[in-house]
């Protein structure tokens, strides 16, 4: 239950399924939006909710909060743009997950932390933080 | 609404649940545009529809259970109520640090 922090390398041996599985897809697309993240110099926090990390063996649709600085800058030598890359509905579609952005200062960030720490049924769950 | 928390609400549990979610991302979202909207339009507008997606989801979902059980109304004034307490208090608050 509560926010587990976790490596890459743990969450891909948790989750990472076996290779051709939807979870090794869905494995692929995350590390390549991390990569992605990284080559924008974004730094902070992905926390992720949803069957990727429940015992689900073939994971559906699942949410991917970023936590990150407000000054996020656009590189004009890199394609797609940061805009681009952080757009939900391209994320969606292409990577398999619902992607929410909220600034590492903003004032209802402790308030979103929580929202996914709660299953419908009311009760306590557990979601995964990795750092980017 | 991701596959793990379902988008079907059964429960007066279920619409609890729903009615916070709601709360948090149109609070998500309003924090969202007061820090983006000056500061970097672009970066607003590709990431608030994840915020708004989800909020007319829930709003539907909402709608379509208390369409289906009409006494859960009541959950949603408490809900309310309750709300509108929280923000009366805090504006007396506010207004308070403001006298004082």
């Amino acid at each position: 239950m509560g926010h587990h922090g976790a490596t890459w390398e743990e969450i891909a041996e948790r989750f990472g399924g076996v290779s051709n599985s939807k979870r090794a897809r869905l494995t692929d697309s995350l590390l390549q939006f991390r990569d992605a993240l990284r080559e924008y110099s974004v730094s902070g926090t992905l926390i992720i909710d949803g069957s990727y990390v429940s015992g689900k063996e073939s994971p559906g649709d699942f949410d991917v909060l970023l936590i990150s600085q407000s000054h996020l800058q656009e590189r004009k030598d890199k394609e797609p743009s940061l805009s681009d890359l952080l757009d939900a509905e391209r994320t969606e579609k292409e990577l398999g997950f619902s992607l929410f952005y909220t600034t590492d200062n903003s004032p209802v960030l402790p308030m979103l932390r929580g929202m996914w720490s709660v299953s419908k049924q009311l009760v306590s769950k557990g979601v995964v933080e990795a750092i980017i | 609404m991701n596959d793990e928390q379902g988008s079907y609400l059964e429960t007066e549990a279920h619409l609890q649940w729903a009615l916070r979610q709601l709360n948090l991302m149109e609070t998500g979202l309003a924090s969202l545009r007061l820090e983006l909207h000056e500061q970097n339009p672009p970066l607003l507008a590709a990431t608030a529809p994840a915020y708004e997606r989800r909020i007319a989801q829930l709003q539907q979902e909402i709608a379509s259970f208390l369409y289906r059980n009409p006494p859960a109304v009541s959950v949603v004034a408490r809900n309310n109520f309750g709300t509108a307490r929280n923000v009366a208090a805090t504006s007396l608050h506010s207004e308070e640090l403001v006298t004082a």
